[in-house]
């Protein structure tokens, strides 16, 4: 068992930190005359985050170092072990994030069953029947944090991570050690959240905005510090991709033969890197005017803030947000419909265009959340139109990926099936934005199930399959082992048929005025909230096959050749799973790595001579 | 920097802080002076002058200009013609 | 043998691959500075209390501008293979930097006895979390200086070594940057 000391340590450090931290705060607030109170949690969590850091492995592999004491340095061979401890990997990094956010996707995934079970009648019957242990609204937002969280994570932090440098031929990321750090701060995060319903639960979605955010229980401190140091892991894995495809592409790939998967996250690393911070400060603003009373919301004597101030710099960052969670996805995508339709991405150079016009869009529309908040008119019109625009890229990206599988010579496998589940679903989940960036539209249903119904077609339907299409791509790559093909068929049509069948019933609700973050509604929307939550257990459900492949394959799955796709990018030209080094010698790229049916481009060749 | 003597890093330091002197100086001047739109402009002018010396002669931003435009080009014009 | 794996091919790669990645680390941060001098205006407008001690804003604006010279040439000597004048100005920027931060508690300490600027007030929420946050930076550059400044002190310099001494004075030229822009939205703005 001495594998979980790592584990054992980062805990005991924690406390240790936290005591420290409490301790600091107690001497500040007794200086001040004043009490205690929420400080004493804000300070305590920065010491025991810097301890559990500290304890995992950062100071015996990095901290040590900088006082010029002896390092360790671990052996990454083989074992359960090396899961447990500060890894600089990122084969290792990316398993980590993967397992603990499947955890996390399962565990929203069941809240999200609890709030169907409520909404399953317009009764508020259910929670009281819980004896009080939490509530619907902590529930809600709980929900909602959490798969924000897996949103924005799994693809970048998940499969990017153990696929983006054996794609661009590198033997690790840029920088190793702030990939290791990225992770070890997730844990925190998952038990600070996990913690929130014995703090008074916290009941103002994940948005959080003040004056409830400011004056509500506890359990809200405990999200904003969540939120705040899941921040920091987005910020970090942002840099550490951006310079590791600036700088450590393999010989011979120009900008013109890179894949499409990686300037999705070229792409989306920039806006992790941006726009993290503005969340950031939201949330700091919050937490000040809980724990030192600080005055940004609302006016005092006449002079002073806006509550509008939180929202503007929320939606600064959030709205950016979604195309991080979006551009892999599209990026894997393509990558997918490229190799099972055995042709060329379509149009790459406008597709890497259409990445980055994205980008920069994405940062000036984010009032469109705002139009119903009493924002000044003049701003309606002019974020509106902006907001529109962005769907001229996004098409160019759907264009290019419909394209691609026109007149291709399918191989109707699972990651094909969720790519094509991808592609419909997104069109209906991008139509449905139009009437959400209309204003005369949006003013009746903003804050209505519509735009429910409208962001879970493009966050599950766009992003979550394009996870199970990695799940399922790159399942033979990381684990040597082949998955059961039917199963995962049965998975893709079962979730897609569920999925929209639940979600496609949610617009009407919507559309007649149900509110949301509301457990209840009128009457006469009872019944077809009864459908919605059936189709919402059979999606749950839907999620059997998956679980039970994804368990039965690692356990005894056929072995899996290095190249079951037969597909061109450098990540399927090395052994599956790749040896710790990645590639026995780094390969020189000499062509696209899309020449499917064209002998004369070669993606690469591995020198025989090192 | 690899190219300039010694001297000649010393001395642009302290061109450079006796024009960011000089430059506050103005700022505080301008700050009581004017008022409005206009001192928020001159204001800002100031600042974002302040901001350029520092960011070219302190940091030294010309090192990863290359990298930079490197990376836009391919953003723009994705080439597979190698260097 | 350090456990730090680089995935550099070569020492000058590696140089060019920290000081890219920590340029990136610099934009994020400024970012985060953007989003804190944005809403100064939404919350307090563009006028400053005349409570505010301006001589003392500029003389701390004018201490750290001393203080990012005396930093850029630790650089250059550090770069030049100039042990003194390395060691000379690593101290230096340390002791000015502590000095600004004992002015920054004395701007507090001002800022506290007039009701209109206390956290609690708009203006004081204002002043107290830009130059809070702030602050912080300025502890976190103190800090790294200490402990490059002992790494340093007798170990190998010069071009090629000299990437501890290049990084800590590149995250103090941020520092000054910042105040750059905070000290006229803090303290000169008054329409």
């Amino acid at each position: 068992m001495n594998g979980l000391l790592p584990i054992g340590k980062g805990l005991v450090f924690a406390a240790i930190g936290f005591i420290l931290g409490a301790a600091i705060s107690l001497g500040l607030t007794t200086l001040a005359g004043h009490p205690a109170g929420e400080s004493l949690i804000t300070l305590g969590y920065v010491g025991a985050l810097i301890g559990w850091l500290m304890g995992v492995g950062m100071w015996r592999t990095w901290g040590a170092e900088w006082f010029g004491l002896p390092t360790v340095v671990h052996d990454n061979s083989g074992g359960w072990k090396r899961y447990f401890r500060f890894n600089t990997d990122h084969k290792v990094v990316g398993i980590q994030y993967l397992l603990t956010l499947l955890v996390v996707f399962l565990l929203a995934g069941a809240l999200a069953v609890l709030m169907r079970i409520e909404l399953a009648t317009g009764a508020q019957d259910v929670f009281n029947k819980l004896g009080g242990i939490t509530d619907y609204n902590t529930i809600m937002s709980l929900h909602g944090i959490m798969m924000i969280a897996v949103a924005v994570a799994t693809l970048i932090g998940g499969f990017a991570n153990y696929v983006l440098p054996l794609m661009i031929g590198a033997r690790d990321v840029a920088f190793p050690r702030i990939n290791g750090l990225s992770y070890w701060v997730v844990p925190p995060v998952a038990v600070l959240l996990l913690l929130t319903p014995i703090f008074g639960g916290f009941d103002t979605g994940w948005t959080a905005y003040p004056p409830l955010a400011s004056k509500t229980a506890t359990g809200a401190l405990l999200f904003e510090l969540a939120f705040l140091t899941f921040g920091v892991s987005s910020i970090l894995g942002g840099l550490n991709f951006i310079a590791t495809v600036v700088f450590l592409r393999a010989p011979g790939m120009t900008w013109g033969r890179v894949p499409v998967f990686v300037w999705s996250v070229l792409a989306a690393a920039v806006i992790a890197l941006i726009a993290t911070q503005w969340v950031a400060y939201g949330l700091l603003m919050i937490i000040l005017e809980r724990v030192i009373g600080m005055h940004f919301f609302n006016p005092v004597d006449g002079v002073g803030g806006n509550a509008l101030l939180y929202e503007h710099i929320f939606w600064f960052y959030s709205h950016p947000a979604v195309y991080i969670m979006v551009l892999p996805a599209f990026g894997l995508l393509l990558e997918i419909m490229s190799t099972f339709a055995r042709k060329p991405v379509f149009a790459y150079k406008w597709v890497v265009r259409a990445f980055f016009a994205i980008v920069g869009l994405s940062f000036i529309v984010w009032a469109h959340h705002l139009f119903t908040s009493g924002m000044g008119e003049w701003l309606h019109g002019p974020f509106m139109i902006l907001t529109e625009l962005i769907s001229i890229p996004t098409g160019i990206v759907f264009l290019a990926a419909v394209s691609t599988i026109w007149r291709g010579k399918l191989r109707l496998k699972t990651p094909l099936l969720f790519a094509v589940a991808i592609l419909l679903n997104f069109t209906i989940g991008g139509l449905t934005g139009i009437f959400l960036a209309d204003i005369p539209t949006d003013i009746q249903l903003q804050d209505t199930y519509f735009v429910v119904a409208h962001f879970h077609y493009t966050i599950v339907g766009g992003e979550v399959f394009a996870i199970f299409a990695a799940i399922y791509y790159w399942f033979p790559k990381i684990t040597g082992k082949m998955y059961n093909e039917t199963l995962g068929k049965i998975h893709a049509v079962l979730m897609f048929l569920t999925f929209n069948l639940t979600f496609m019933t949610m617009f009407m609700p919507g559309s007649d005025g149900m509110n949301r973050r509301v457990s209840s509604y009128p009457d006469q929307l009872s019944d077809i909230n009864g459908l919605v939550s059936i189709f919402g257990y059979l999606m749950a459900l839907s999620f059997l096959p998956f679980l039970w492949n994804l368990v039965d394959s690692l356990i005894r799955g056929r072995k899996a050749p290095d190249n079951p796709w037969e597909a061109k990018t450098l990540e399927w030209q090395t052994s599956s799973p790749p040896e710790i080094e990645n590639f026995e010698t780094i390969p020189t790229v000499t062509g696209i790595p899309y020449g499917y049916g064209n002998p004369d481009i070669q993606h690469s060749k591995t020198n025989t001579n090192g | 920097m690899s190219t300039q003597s010694i001297g000649q890093l010393l001395r642009v330091g302290w061109v450079v802080i006796i024009a960011l002197f000089i430059l506050t100086i103005i700022e505080f001047v301008a700050a009581i002076g004017l008022s409005g739109i206009l001192q928020l402009a001159v204001l800002s002018i100031l600042a974002v002058i302040k901001g350029t010396l520092i960011v070219q002669y302190f940091m030294h931003v010309g090192q990863i200009r290359k990298s930079i435009t490197d990376l836009w080009w391919g953003i723009l014009v994705p080439s597979e013609v190698e260097e | 043998m350090t456990a730090h794996v680089s995935n550099a091919t070569n020492k000058l790669q590696e140089l060019a691959l920290n000081r890219f990645g920590l340029w990136l680390f610099l934009v994020s941060d400024v970012s985060f500075f953007v989003a804190l001098l944005s809403s100064r205006f939404f919350v307090y407008g563009g006028a400053t209390p005349e409570e505010i001690n301006q001589y003392l804003g500029l003389g701390l604006t004018i201490l750290l501008l001393l203080s990012s010279l005396t930093a850029y040439r630790a650089e250059v000597g550090a770069e030049r293979n100039n042990r003194t004048m390395m060691n000379r100005n690593l101290l230096l920027t340390i002791l000015m930097g502590t000095l600004f931060i004992v002015g920054v508690g004395f701007e507090w300490k001002i800022a506290l006895s007039h009701e209109v600027t206390w956290p609690s007030k708009p203006y004081g929420t204002i002043l107290f979390t830009l130059t809070g946050v702030h602050a912080t930076h300025v502890v976190t550059g103190l800090i790294a200086f200490t402990v490059v400044f002992f790494k340093k002190r007798k170990a190998d310099i010069g071009e090629g070594n000299s990437w501890a001494v290049e990084g800590a004075v590149k995250w103090w030229h941020l520092v000054d940057l910042a105040w750059v822009f905070i000290y006229p939205t803090l303290y000169l703005v008054n329409s």
